[in-house]
């Protein structure tokens, strides 16, 4: 419609005849059997959760909720300092978690390390990522006892998977031209690092390390299923004892603290970089 | 005349890079030979590849010679220990086209750089500089013209605010030789003269020795007391900025326009 469109168009060859791509038949076939397997994906997957429509009722979930309300407040105070606890959790976890990342994240850069070490170094990191935070809480409650402090430790080990990674590539991102500037002035490897390294990786380290706290506080909140510390205790509590009133106000505690976490770490992101 | 010091000393000197894939190698330096006295000011001209940067990092141990013999400042830079190369490159400073600063650094902090060969690791590693290190950097700082920015982030500076940083980083070395690396190729031409007449100075009144890369050869003419062109890895020519007569560079700048002509037509 517009006359950009129109224009080049108006110069283009009238003769030009259009030629549609071809598609060959087995094309089709790899179609097919792409949205077969889909298909029985889906159909295994169903049976396996047992979808019972019957069970989806409108009427028990809006009875449910019902009974959350109006939430206890009665409950605020003893819900708020294992709000607390869990916040604590988060800031040492990701503390903790940030410092052990250090050195993994250096030893997991090509441009630091030799290959055979990175190789190493990455694979662990992804096997620390790969298993659940919850696995690592019930294991530290046997080795540690019950408490927060048992979900600190698994929070730290945890952080260490994900933010080992991004340190890493921060650092393999840096613009290599300051490292020689500062070489050249002979100085040894170790202040290079100091000086032409760590300025251009710091921002995003710190960047990465507060967006690993709001993911921890956010999943440090269950941790107190397993007795790992926190507010994941009354979780279970209430819903066991089907205080629904009570539960409320734990949700409604932890949706409050999540966004006002949130809101305050990605404003001082953005202020960082 | 005859008592000045050599202070680099190059014999039958080859680089050449590690292959690649798919390309054969041709080495970066061929058959290198020249003495360098002190207080000289040389220009190495020839066009980008003719291996003028890998000639200057030579000098320093950042590309290692693959043959002949190459002695800087005393230290066999062939065959040296690392602790050698790093008193070697305090002594030679190095000025980069890109300037190499330490963006989210302030000016002051990037000239203090200049001192790192001198003090050791954890006082290199805290920050812990000596008070007239920092007076130093400061008043090297001052002395280039930049009194008010020197506490700036480089971030925040201009191209010939930051080339003044990496000259005053280089100073603060107290380096016997300055290396520089097509220092004027991304500033307009007064700030390059600036740059150049700044070398200049410091050749004259401190008796400093110079190699600067410059692929203007009316530049190399105007500040050079001798003129080296490197083509394809070879010297080509080596001698006063007088014995370059036009007929001579005439002949180099066919030849330039030649290999320009052969390469694209490959």
């Amino acid at each position: 419609m517009s006359m950009s469109t129109e224009k080049p168009l108006n110069q283009t060859n009238k003769n030009t005849i259009y030629i549609p791509p071809k598609r060959s038949f087995s094309h089709y076939v790899k179609l097919l059997l792409i949205v077969g397997v889909v298909f029985l994906l889906h159909y295994w997957s169903v049976r396996g959760i047992e979808v019972n429509p019957d069970r989806i009722s409108f009427e028990r979930t809006l009875d449910f909720l019902s009974r959350t309300f109006p939430p206890n407040w009665e409950v605020t105070q003893t819900v708020m300092g294992a709000a607390l606890e869990t916040l604590q959790i988060a800031i040492i976890g990701t503390t903790g978690g940030a410092i052990l990342s250090i050195p993994f994240g250096f030893l997991a850069a090509s441009n630091i390390v030799h290959p055979t070490v990175r190789v190493c170094v990455r694979t662990l990191l992804n096997t620390i990522r790969s298993i659940p935070l919850i696995l690592y809480a019930l294991f530290f409650v046997v080795a540690v006892g019950l408490g927060p402090l048992a979900g600190t430790l698994a929070t730290v080990i945890y952080s260490v998977g994900m933010l080992g990674k991004f340190y890493s590539e921060a650092i393999e991102a840096i613009d290599p031209k300051p490292v020689e500037g500062i070489l050249s002035t002979g100085a040894s490897k170790l202040k290079a690092l100091r000086y032409g390294i760590i300025p251009q990786v710091l921002p995003h380290f710190i960047a990465y390390t507060f967006y690993r706290f709001e993911l921890n506080f956010r999943e440090a909140t269950i941790l107190g299923l397993v007795g790992a510390g926190g507010i994941g205790f009354y979780i279970t509590l209430y819903m066991r004892s089907f205080e629904y009133t009570r539960l409320a106000t734990v949700t409604f505690i932890i949706l409050v603290m999540v966004v006002v976490i949130d809101m305050l770490s990605s404003y001082l992101r953005k202020k960082i970089t | 005349m005859t008592s000045k010091k050599k202070l680099i000393k190059a014999e039958q000197l080859e680089i050449v890079y590690p292959k690649r894939k798919g390309s054969e190698t041709t080495p970066a330096l061929q058959d290198i030979s020249l003495t360098v006295e002190e207080e000289e000011f040389i220009a190495v001209i020839g066009k980008s590849g003719a291996g003028k940067t890998t000639f200057l990092r030579s000098l320093t141990g950042f590309v290692r010679p693959s043959a002949g013999k190459l002695v800087v400042n005393d230290i066999d830079v062939m065959r040296t220990s690392k602790k050698k190369i790093y008193e070697l490159r305090r002594n030679v400073a190095t000025i980069y086209q890109s300037f190499n600063l330490v963006e989210r650094m302030t000016a002051l902090d990037n000239a203090l750089c200049g001192r790192l060969g001198y003090i050791g690791n954890i006082r290199g590693l805290l920050g812990l500089f000596p008070k007239k290190d920092k007076e130093f950097a400061y008043r090297t700082l001052v002395d280039l013209g930049l009194e008010d920015r020197v506490h700036y982030r480089v971030d925040q500076l201009s191209g010939g605010e930051r080339q003044r940083v990496a000259i005053a980083r280089a100073l603060v070395q107290q380096p016997q030789i300055v290396l520089a690396d097509e220092p004027a190729a991304s500033l307009d031409i007064s700030l390059t003269k600036f740059v150049l007449n700044t070398l200049k100075d410091l050749n004259k009144q401190n008796g400093l020795t110079v190699l600067v890369n410059l692929h203007d050869i009316e530049l190399a003419k105007m500040y050079a007391t001798r003129i080296i062109a490197l083509q394809r890895g070879r010297i080509v020519f080596d001698g006063e900025p007088e014995k370059l007569t036009e007929d001579l560079l005439e002949v180099i700048y066919n030849e330039y326009e030649h290999g320009e002509a052969s390469k694209s037509n490959e």
